[in-house]
């Protein structure tokens, strides 16, 4: 291993450009003549449009073009699809009514887009969108998750009766009937897991361009891979060949998931480039990103858990309400079914689980991937759960869950959701993290807390994720003479550092120097494929990629040293960088090999056998002030298992923003839309409470390497982990810190006010 | 038409102000998330390069603040014990970027409920010095500042300066808020004391106001006539209960509910008399 070698803390190749202002975003620097979009969104959570009147706009100053339903549906262009539809738990396929780019007869939420301008300019394609009459027919909305499926609630889709949109299972229903029939006790908690708006720093922005010389569009966007949004706009949407659909990512700030989806204003722009053979360009205010973004979370859930005399918990049971909004997003459905479902058994030995989701509709933005996506949802509900069933058998929750781990001597370890846990040492990771967080100092702050007139708290969480699994990713790379070396990639980096990390994997095994290597991605013309970012995927999956055509290269570039060399292939051994004769001191680098054969090329895929499982403990101890409410992150200790580590300073960067939207979902960010009218009532930043610096405490972060045995890094994936871990320990040290006063559980935000009237209710209130 | 004017002198922008309609503009970070990226409804007058409007002044009468002091200069500044109040307000004012920007003038002008410069101003008897080629009124803030973004300022008239009475003995001033986190935050209430002390610690003067509890910062009389008198030694914070908060008109909205603004202004209160009750430091 090198100085830039696996395992080393190396500063960012991108932070000197992204520092100094050299980055280059969506938005950076438009091309001469590009014309403006925006658009005209509704003001009504549910209305039928009666008319839409354009004429007055058209005439405005600076108008190109108006664009709306019917001049998508003229030109031929469809609808916005959901890639991930599924049968209900009876067989019958699930309501999926189609979302159009352009909403037309009916607006669904607060924000659905309804037609576009076009103009010279921001400002007057605005004036003249205040200019277009619609005639809007108030309809009665529905907002709340948990009320969608009351037989009252106004109905928003034909097809989905009842505003059911999947009614899905998994696991056996009947397996855990027996235990909870035969179980010593039950304990049973329902939970809320609060909607949250994505918010990345850089709102969405795309720029649309058209080359009439080769009937060409090329689309430039944020995403989290553009191979992904070549496919749907192109084939889905545009409905033209593959190919004359050009995606370009460049540097993006921060998406969450939220990123990775086709918008409809994406294909409005490429259109309106089209016809008018102009580049047009959008990009979102944040009243937009808070209106028109997909947003994450919004689950209702009751979990009841089987317990045994002996203290042992042998089955689980999930049933959940998530609220997919107005329309089906892209994957909306993927992410309360498959792709957190089977993680509702956590780190215990559970006999048996099931998990039933309804998916509803509700005049609200629609719901999609959000950093976890269904994994933090199910970690939220078995960490709350498992915390609630000690408390309430009147058990240490430390104790209890040690009791009820998986061991590692059963590893690997099928759980009764059908996962099979490569590695893991859940123990260790837990001794660990109390240690460090000093649990045996923990009653001597608390009293000190008390007589300062602060409920201290102590909450644990022990999260385990599922990453890294699916599709395939391929690399490519290209040795040039000179001694460069590019690599080709279909992941992007949204922020998280892949520049950096692609290259050491690298220079780690190819003995490259680690400033000589360039990672290319986010161009579809210069990436062949790609499955995106997302799920922790890219280091894991992309990595192996990386690391197998690395060692192609080598391979092919070992024949050819063969021969410069005159010796046999299997003479010729290579290190840090060259090639040797065994047992000799003759050596060529690989960069002369490279210089030799006019460059090399060699290119390799990776598709995971099995998906990883992260994991990792959780100690939050938090304050809350006995007067006013406040609640305060006094210590806040993570000890993680991501298997082998790249970057350890990479790798804290990730902990850390995850924490800080973990710790944001838990005390501060609260999603409202007003029951009565489904107005967004906390749509700006002055309403929606992000995290800042001065709310946060110093964390405390470590490791463990528990090598992944699925992979061939061996690492795990660290995107999510903060983020999925740190809501269940926060509200478990909220509770804990209440639990004096008969308190047994508070709903996500535990804002200031939530908590103060808690503590009015109960009597606790200190003047 | 004008579009943007920055006179250097006071006559200048009383003239204009008295010919046109005019937007004045100081630190311009009320006006401009107001209206970013949309057309200009009315010309802009920066006022921000007349001297005169610039500094702190002790007068004989007390203390005259230039309309254009910026936050930060207040945060920042050494300054006897009447202004800790004023600081410790100054260092929540948006954050430090804002606070570099924004002016004293400016935050009473808009006029915010949740203004959190106006009430440690109010604590302290305020009076702002308002101009024209009419002439100069002064009038307390109390006054000024008659509702929602709404005040008493002509539209040829300038706020030019706020002048703070000369304290009655030594005077100490503090300023407590809550909000949904710690900074850069809408108040859900916030409170202001300025206590006027003879030297063995007696109140001989009490000003208390709180913030985004009505559609303007409040004083509260009752509380102040019940602390006249008291000794700063003693455990004042028996004199505060809910009949003080009379004058106060809370609402419900996402931030709070109306009964936890009143009930937390109650504690902050409390805590406020506390801090104030410890060891006084120089004289003011």
């Amino acid at each position: 291993m090198g100085q830039f070698g696996l395992g080393q803390a190396i500063t960012r190749k991108e932070d000197a450009r992204l520092i100094t202002g050299r980055g280059r975003f969506t938005d950076d620097g438009p091309p001469p003549g590009c014309a403006h979009a925006v658009f005209l969104r509704s003001p009504h959570a549910h209305a039928r449009i009666r008319s839409l009147d354009c004429t007055r706009a058209l005439s405005m100053p600076g108008v190109l073009a108006i664009l709306t339903g019917a001049e998508l549906d003229a030109a031929g262009i469809g609808p916005l699809p959901c890639t991930t539809l599924y049968e209900n738990r009876d067989g019958t396929p699930m309501a999926a009514p189609e979302r159009p780019v352009l909403a037309r007869e009916r607006v669904r939420f607060v924000g659905d887009p309804v037609a576009a301008v076009i103009a010279e300019t921001p400002h007057a394609a605005r004036d003249a969108a205040e200019t277009i009459l619609v005639d809007y027919d108030p309809l009665a909305a529905i907002v709340d998750t948990g009320r969608a499926l009351d037989p009252e609630a106004p109905q928003i889709w034909p097809e989905a009766p009842g505003n059911l949109a999947l009614d899905w299972e998994t696991g056996d229903a009947e397996a855990v009937d027996r235990r909870f029939a035969a179980a010593h006790r039950v304990l049973e908690l329902t939970l809320v897991n609060n909607r949250i708006v994505v918010n990345p720093m850089e709102t969405r922005a795309c720029l649309a361009e058209y080359d009439p010389g080769t009937d060409r569009l090329t689309l430039t966007v944020g995403s989290q891979g553009v191979h992904g949004m070549q496919r749907i706009l192109a084939e889905k949407v545009l409905r033209i060949p593959r190919e004359k659909l050009r995606v370009v990512t460049r540097d993006v700030g921060g998406a969450f998931g939220m990123k990775i989806f086709v918008f409809p204003e994406y294909p409005v722009c490429l259109h309106a480039a089209r016809i008018l053979r102009r580049p047009v360009r959008w990009v979102a205010e944040r009243t937009e990103s808070f209106l028109a973004d997909t947003h994450g979370r919004d689950h209702v859930t009751t979990v009841s858990i089987a317990v045994d005399a002996d203290g042992r918990m042998t089955a689980i049971r999930a049933s959940a309400i998530a609220n997919l909004g107005a329309y089906l997003s892209q994957v909306g459905p993927f992410i309360p079914t498959e792709c957190g479902a089977y993680m509702y058994t956590g780190v215990y030995r559970f006999e048996a689980a099931h998990y039933r989701v309804r998916c509803v509709f509700t005049n609200t933005a629609p719901v999609d991937a959000y950093r976890g996506a269904g994994r933090p949802e199910a970690a939220y509900a078995v960490e709350r759960a498992v915390d609630f069933a000690a408390r309430e058998l009147g058990c240490d929750p430390i104790a209890f869950r040690r009791r009820n781990f998986v061991p590692p001597a059963a590893m690997p370890y099928r759980t009764a959701l059908g996962y099979t846990y490569d590695s893991g040492d859940f123990p260790r990771l837990l001794d660990a993290a109390l240690a460090r967080a000093d649990v045996a100092g923990f009653a001597g702050r608390r009293q000190a807390a008390a007589a300062a007139g602060r409920l201290l708290g102590l909450g644990v969480a022990y999260y385990i994720e599922r990453c890294a699994g699916g599709s395939p990713e391929e690399a490519r790379l290209e040795l040039r003479p000179d001694g460069r070396l590019r690599l080709y990639i279909g992941t992007q980096n949204n922020g998280q550092g892949h520049e950096t990390a692609y290259a050491q994997i690298v220079a780690d095994r190819l003995g490259l120097p680690f400033a000589d290597i360039e990672v290319v991605q986010g161009d579809t013309d210069l990436v062949a494929s790609g499955r995106g970012t997302g799920g922790s995927r890219s280091i894991p999956i992309g990595g192996a990629a990386v690391l197998r055509a690395g060692e192609r290269l080598v391979a092919r570039a070992r024949e050819r040293a063969a021969e410069m060399l005159e010796a046999a292939t299997t003479d010729i051994g290579f290190a840090e960088g060259s090639f040797f004769i065994l047992g000799t001191d003759r050596r060529l680098s690989l960069v002369e090999v490279a210089a030799a054969a006019g460059g090399l090329e060699e290119s390799d895929s990776f598709q995971p056998e099995a998906p990883t499982f992260p994991n990792g403990c959780h100690v939050c101890e938090l304050s809350i002030d006995r007067a006013t409410g406040v609640p305060r992150i006094e210590r806040y200790t993570v000890v993680d298992d991501f298997g082998v580590v790249v970057n350890p300073a990479l790798l804290a960067g990730q902990v850390h923003g995850g924490l800080a939207q973990g710790i944001g979902q838990a005390l501060l960010e609260r999603t409202v839309y007003d029951p009565e009218s489904g107005q967004l009532l906390s749509g700006s930043l002055m309403d929606y409470v992000l995290p800042r610096a001065d709310d946060l405490p110093a964390f405390d972060f470590d490791w463990v390497v528990i090598p992944c045995r699925t992979n061939p890094l061996g690492v795990k994936g660290a995107g999510e982990a903060g983020a999925i871990g740190a809501p269940p320990a926060v509200i478990n040290a909220v509770v804990d810190a209440l639990a004096g006063y008969g308190i047994h559980h508070v709903d996500m935000p535990a804002t200031p006010h939530r908590l103060w009237r808690l503590l009015e209710r109960v009597g606790a209130l200190l003047a | 038409m004008h579009i943007y004017e920055r006179p250097r002198d006071l006559e200048t922008a009383l003239a204009l102000l008295a010919e046109g309609d005019w937007q004045v503009m100081a630190g311009g970070t009320d006006i401009y998330p107001a209206r970013v990226d949309r057309p200009l409804e009315r010309p802009l007058l920066d006022i921000t390069a007349i001297e005169a409007l610039h500094g702190i002044e002790e007068t004989g009468e007390g203390y005259r603040l230039g309309a254009c002091l910026r936050w930060s200069e207040l945060r920042d500044r050494p300054l006897p014990p009447i202004f800790d109040g004023l600081r410790k307000a100054a260092a929540t004012i948006g954050g430090r970027q804002i606070q570099n920007r924004a002016t004293l003038g400016g935050n009473l002008c808009n006029a915010s409920p949740a203004a959190d410069g106006i009430p440690v101003l109010m604590a302290l008897e305020a009076v702002v010095e308002l101009r024209s080629l009419r002439g100069v009124r002064r009038i307390p803030l109390v006054d000024f500042v008659r509702g929602n973004r709404c005040t008493a300022l002509a539209p040829d008239e300038l706020l030019t300066a706020v002048l703070l009475p000369r304290p009655r003995g030594r005077s100490r001033t503090t300023f407590l808020k809550l909000g949904s986190r710690a900074h850069l935050v809408i108040s859900i209430t916030m409170i202001a004391l300025a206590l006027d002390c003879d030297p063995a610690g007696r109140i001989l003067r009490a000003g208390v106001a709180v913030g985004a509890c009505a559609p303007t910062a409040r004083r509260l009389p009752l509380l102040e006539s019940r602390l006249l008198g008291r000794d700063l030694a003693e455990p004042l914070a028996t004199a505060v209960d809910t009949a003080v908060l009379a004058p106060l008109a809370p609402i419900d909205d996402i931030r709070g509910t109306a009964a936890y603004r009143r009930r937390a202004t109650l504690v902050l209160l409390r805590r406020g008399l506390a801090e104030l009750a410890t060891p006084l430091r120089g004289a003011a």
